[in-house]
């Protein structure tokens, strides 16, 4: 298998073994990334291959320092449009929806917010965490990976990577309104 | 179905497409996850030590509870406890310790002390730790002053029995009144522990023992889950806070009273492991039936079938290990670690603790 430097050098040359080599070492991170947002293989398939055309055209001249953060987030950003596109159909057969979790850190009441200053405080709230707890989070909220997988990986219980997912939210949701970004505090409880 | 793009949480989710690259290949980093999961294991086996003492100690506690109540009460205020050896040597009869560990396997003088030395995995007789009085466990609840500290003090659990009745007949109701009148409505919300199981701000089926609004520490509900009740608890706040709680109404309850025993105790270090955080377990028993020291009546109450009592050690940016205390309708109490390895199955809660972490 190929470094990641190998195959971005064969991205300049224009050489199309970049595709299949990006497919060979990344293609099962990208699917994965992509089915737990569309819920759906197919649709999945067809994210993962309007990423490898989205890499042809960026790189170059594009040079990422990570292949594999680069792909993930083409992908992701292309998964989640076909949510948005899927509107109200139901997401097969998993129900573990992260996003649901992050909810919970959002204010009650919460008036709408900038993306920017949202973002903003997103980046300030990573920059914090210790690296186990950000690998957690990152693990969980952006790959979309259940607890169980990320136990696993960290050789963590499932229970107790439970309890710090829950203390993260807590934490964000703190920060997020004590930054005023949504416009009212969280009411007390 | 919904349309879940609407929701909040999904636009926080797609605003971490745009996060910092940095962060998207830590997360795919592998010799990180080894380094952690390498981590991880050392940690398994030092906490085995750790929670040996742990266990110990509560069973230690419930001794000095036992002998405490069939002496009629209290000899100590609430000021500080200081858990050690001496003390319990001090404050424990023989009686009382032989009568809570009767069908230990290992009896004799002391016993819970003897446990306890058993317990340290270097053989040293370590003082645990100190049990805080309130005045600095971060309560700022004015209702919560000395004067409560007393026999006659309405406690909440007083209220708890028309609950427990109604629980029979009826959903759980989401208040609690206690004799004084005072009406505790009740609030409770998983930890994500237990998502799945008890999901919500709901009661849940089962059993309400303690409620409280407007107090630093939220509710603690039971909800029965798969035949089992669990111990659900708010984690909006610190330990500190809770541990203060549970020491205030719980310790006190179970010092005064033969109905819920609550356990708290606060480990700042054990050996040479300097956790800095907070060590606290909770028992939850029927307030009605049953004597806190001895779990293995519990089942046979008709309220309540089940309780699970969980020991966390870790602090607010990690969790060393969880155990978990269940006992189920038949009355056989089993112990697993947090990540669901089964360490012991009887029906003998004291036999049960010692069994498991006395060797």
């Amino acid at each position: 298998m190929l470094e990641d430097s190998e195959i971005i050098a064969l991205y300049f040359e224009r050489n199309e073994r970049a595709i299949s080599e990006t497919e060979s070492k990344y293609g099962a991170l990208c699917r994965s990334i992509s089915v737990r947002i569309v819920g759906d293989s197919r649709d999945a398939e067809e994210c993962v291959s309007d990423t490898y055309l989205k890499v042809w055209n960026s790189i170059p001249p594009q040079k990422p320092d990570s292949l594999a953060a680069f792909l993930s987030k083409i992908v992701r950003n292309l998964s989640l449009d076909v949510f948005r596109r899927k509107g109200a159909q139901k997401r097969g057969g998993d129900e573990d929806i992260p996003f649901e979790e992050l909810s919970e850190c959002i204010p009650d009441r919460a008036e709408e917010a900038e993306n920017d200053a949202v973002r903003e405080v997103l980046e300030k709230f990573l920059e914090t965490l210790p690296k186990e707890q950000r690998v957690f989070f990152m693990r969980r909220y952006y790959f979309g990976e259940p607890l169980a997988e990320i136990a696993a990986r960290y050789g963590v219980s499932a229970n107790s990577l439970g309890v710090t997912m829950h203390r993260l939210r807590k934490r964000f949701g703190k920060m997020l309104t004590d930054s005023g970004v949504y416009g009212v505090g969280r009411e007390s409880r | 179905m919904k349309d879940i793009t609407n929701n909040r949480g999904f636009e926080l989710y797609s605003l971490l497409s745009e996060t910092n690259e940095r962060y998207v290949a830590e997360a795919l980093d592998d010799d990180f996850a080894e380094e952690i999961r390498a981590k991880n294991r050392r940690r398994k086996i030092t906490m085995r030590s750790a929670l040996s003492a742990c266990a110990a100690v509560m069973v230690l506690v419930i001794g000095v509870s036992a002998m405490q109540m069939q002496n009629g009460g209290i000899e100590k205020d609430s000021a500080e406890l200081t858990v050690t050896d001496e003390a319990i040597a001090r404050e424990n009869s023989e009686e009382a310790a032989q009568g809570i560990s009767a069908d230990a396997p290992s009896g004799g003088d002391g016993a819970a002390a003897g446990d306890r030395k058993t317990a340290d995995a270097d053989g040293q007789q370590d003082n645990i730790g100190t049990v805080k009085d309130k005045s600095d466990n971060g309560i700022k609840n004015d209702d919560i002053t000395e004067e409560t500290h007393n026999d006659d003090a309405v406690m909440p659990s007083d209220g708890i029995t028309a609950a427990a009745e109604d629980a029979e007949t009826a959903d759980v109701k989401p208040t609690f009144t206690a004799d004084d009148g005072t009406t505790y409505r009740i609030e409770g919300q998983s930890s994500a522990v237990h998502k799945g199981k008890f999901a919500g701000t709901a009661s849940g089926e089962g059993i309400v023992l303690y409620g409280f609004d407007n107090f630093p520490a939220r509710a603690i509900a039971l909800a029965e889950s798969d035949g089992n009740f669990e111990i659900v608890v708010n984690e909006n706040y610190s330990s500190d806070t809770f541990m203060g709680m549970f020491r205030d109404f719980g310790f006190r309850h179970y010092l005064h009273s033969d109905r819920v025993g609550v356990v708290g105790q606060e480990i700042k270090s054990y050996g040479d492991l300097d956790f800095q955080s907070d060590v606290w377990g909770m028992l939850f028993a029927d307030p009605d039936s049953c004597k806190a020291v001895d779990m293995a009546e519990l089942p046979q109450s008709a309220k309540i079938n089940a309780v699970t009592f969980y020991l966390h050690l870790g602090d607010d940016n990690e969790t060393y290990c969880n155990i978990e205390i269940s006992l189920n309708k038949e009355g056989y109490m089993y112990v697993s670690t947090g990540d669901g390895s089964l360490l012991c199955f009887t029906n003998d809660s004291a036999a049960a603790i010692t069994d498991m972490f006395g060797a």
